[in-house]
């Protein structure tokens, strides 16, 4: 109870950052677990390899989750955090802070992965830079305008010119598609082949 | 095999030219260098992000060039990561830790040019000494890859994955069920013996399976620059006085040219075993410095040069050792090899047997970028050590926008399509909660990798020789090695471990 109390008292984010690691555990589990709910019908070949993987996964699942809650229950000292063969995410921070901070930088990821699928990438880059300079930044009006053009130039040229990527055109394509004639129509003034 | 090597070198100089006059393959060594160059003096990006940046760029390039490129990236981000190291105590990479020990009290000292100089000098001496040993091992690892058969390749794999997942260090369970679950990512699309859909449904998108480079620019980039923009931390000015002393430092390189060579031997050996590699090879070196160098145990942590000399000649003789396995075997010990070990496949190239036979140009071409990579970045380093720690300087939140617009563009390069950027996102999320939660990463990309080999080489001995491949020596010895990676793996996780400093962090 105590544990519990202890735990109460942490408010939301620090609930979060006490249980996180187990919760991030059982969603891992209930995709495997689902993932091979799928296999059942599948043909012999197909899923033999999947259970294989799966099988031993889920139940090395069970195992980092019994071993999560017995320290859970228990209420003993949190364990030091292990060293592992990666980059290690600053704990130093306060979590609030963190989940606020990442809960804005993943709207921000999300809001350039929607105005891409909106509008297209030669409209939402530069939008997404300016933006991103000004609001998040605040950076001054001058840098952020000429952050995004230089950008959008460095877009254009490796990515337009050079690499001639097929662009997504987005649900409203209308003004992607203007740039791109526009560029097109650049094409043999810079001498970039017809 | 020497004609071979000479042949290599030659194309290196060779056309197709860039400009009308640049050798192809030298140009993107350049670039490659440049770019790692960059990256590693950015506290908190690194190879593996650079790696999978450039990736798409190489798809229309010769193999040569294209591997010369993304070796060039992963072998200089261990020599200019020492920038900021040593000016802020911020390491630049995880494999330059243990230089923050003693580089930044010889910066307070005022003696930062004479620490950048025994570190790029000790950087190349063991780049270098790396490559001579992928070298002279070819020849030694011939006549055995060419004994294996694909059971002994289905082994090696699971064995490469399975040292990587539990020797990932505290966290050998998180590991293993990291690597199971790359595993069966990889095994998304359509099954190569039925051709059955596999967790794709109706979605002609999945069929192929998912894309490696959305995939790891999702796992290791967006991760990277989200944690970037929540630190927002800011570096201050550099130094005016920061190359002043180099010279001394070089020369300190040379007067301790025995520990700098046993430094390097150490460092190709943690590159070989799969599992080990950047994060713990400084820590090794320093300790083994420590130990067995006259008088450290008083001078070390305060400004002694060897301190800084062991660490920075491990950390860059490393990738040498690495790329054994991974060209002999097709074992990758490292994510930056696993990306490596894609960039063979997108060019048609089979780790094994192949890369030291028919394609041994390819790999002596490897070799020598190794070599000249570190040359070539110690030389840069030495010149504009200033102009590349101002890029540490550089504000968080003026790289963050560029740096992911570059990414999203990056990851559309995959398959022009818009489930690159779905993929990109949701693996960027899944990446994120990864690393916070303490789950290494690396396991996951090696098993998304290996995952079609593994499923291939398998099928492929039970068709050839039923259930008898399990008796074949090599398997039982490779099983052998699996089960002693896995016992040896889960104990030492029962034993914690002292908590290295994030990088980007002191």
């Amino acid at each position: 109870m105590t544990r519990l109390n202890a735990l109460r008292s942490l408010g939301v984010f620090g609930v979060i950052g006490a249980v996180g690691g187990t919760i991030f555990t059982v969603i891992i589990l209930a995709v495997i677990v689902v993932a091979m709910a799928v296999t059942a019908d599948w043909p012999y070949e197909a899923r033999l390899l999947p259970r294989v993987i799966g099988v031993p996964a889920a139940l090395l699942c069970v195992a980092l989750l019994v071993m999560d809650v017995a320290r859970l229950v228990r209420g003993g000292p949190q364990k030091a955090r292990a060293q592992i063969m990666d980059m290690q995410a600053d704990t130093d921070m306060p979590l609030p802070e963190v989940a606020q901070r990442a809960a804005a930088m993943f709207a921000w990821v999300l809001g350039l992965f929607a105005a891409v699928v909106l509008v297209g990438f030669l409209i939402s880059i530069p939008v997404f830079i300016f933006l991103y300079l000004m609001i998040q930044g605040r950076e001054t009006l001058r840098t952020s305008i000429i952050a995004g053009i230089a950008m959008l130039v460095f877009t254009v040229v490796t990515f337009h010119y050079l690499l001639r990527v097929s662009w997504l055109p987005g649900v409203f394509p209308l003004p992607q598609e203007h740039v791109i004639e526009w560029l097109n129509a650049l094409r043999p003034l810079l001498r970039m082949g017809g | 095999m020497i004609d071979a090597a000479f042949s290599a070198f030659n194309s290196l100089f060779a056309c197709p030219c860039v400009f009308g006059f640049f050798p192809g393959t030298l140009f993107y060594l350049f670039v490659g260098v440049l770019t790692g160059l960059a990256l590693g003096a950015i506290p908190g990006l690194g190879g593996v992000v650079g790696m999978a940046m450039l990736l798409p760029f190489t798809f229309d390039m010769q193999p040569g060039a294209a591997l010369a490129m993304l070796i060039g990236i992963t072998a200089v981000t261990t020599t200019s990561d020492t920038i900021p190291s040593v000016l802020f105590a911020v390491p630049g990479t995880t494999g330059s830790q243990a230089t923050v020990l003693d580089g930044h009290p010889m910066a307070k000292n005022g003696e930062a040019g004479r620490a950048f100089g025994a570190a790029y000098m000790a950087s190349m001496i063991g780049g270098v000494f790396g490559a001579l040993v992928l070298a002279l091992s070819i020849p030694v690892l011939r006549p055995m890859v060419l004994l294996f058969g694909s059971p002994e390749f289905f082994m090696l794999g699971l064995l490469g994955i399975a040292m990587v997942a539990v020797l990932s260090g505290g966290a050998p369970i998180k590991g293993l069920i990291a690597g199971a679950l790359g595993l069966g990512i990889g095994m998304i699309g359509a099954d190569p013996q039925s051709g059955f859909p596999r967790w794709a449904g109706d979605h002609l998108y999945l069929w192929n399976g998912l894309p490696l480079v959305a995939v790891t620019l999702g796992l290791f980039a967006i991760p990277e620059v989200v944690d970037l923009a929540i630190k927002g931390t800011r570096i201050t000015d550099v130094p005016r006085n920061a190359t002043s002393g180099v010279m001394i430092g070089i020369r300190d390189t040379f007067k301790n040219w025995w520990l700098v060579l046993r430094c390097s031997s150490l460092g190709v050996w943690v590159g070989f075993i799969p599992g080990l590699g950047a994060s713990v090879v400084d820590w090794f070196a320093y300790g083994y410095a420590m130990q067995t160098v006259k008088g450290a145990r008083d001078t070390f942590g305060k400004g002694d040069v060897r301190g800084v000399i062991a660490p920075e000649s491990a950390n860059n003789a490393k990738e040498g050792g690495s790329l054994i396995p991974t060209i002999a075997f097709g074992v990758p010990g490292s994510a930056p090899m696993a990306l490596l070990l894609a960039a063979f496949t997108i060019h048609g190239l089979t780790p094994g047997p192949d890369m030291l036979t028919k394609d041994l140009n390819i790999t002596y071409t490897m070799i020598w970028s190794l070599a000249l990579a570190n040359v070539l970045g110690t030389g840069i380093c030495l010149a504009f050590t200033f102009q590349l720690a101002k890029i540490a300087t550089i504000r968080i939140h003026m790289l963050t926008p560029l740096v992911l617009s570059f990414v999203f563009l990056a990851a559309y390069q995959s398959s022009a399509n818009i489930g690159d950027l779905i993929t990109l996102v949701v693996f960027g999320l899944l990446g994120w909660f990864m690393k916070r939660c303490g789950w290494p990463r690396p396991p996951l990309l090696l098993g998304l990798v290996l995952s079609s080999v593994i499923e291939t080489y398998l099928f492929i001995s039970l068709r050839l020789y039923g259930i008898d491949w399990l008796a074949r020596p090599f398997v039982l010895v490779i099983a052998g090695l699996i089960v002693f990676s896995l016992y040896f793996g889960l104990r030492r996780g029962k034993v914690t471990m002292p908590v290295a400093p994030p990088a980007g962090k002191a």
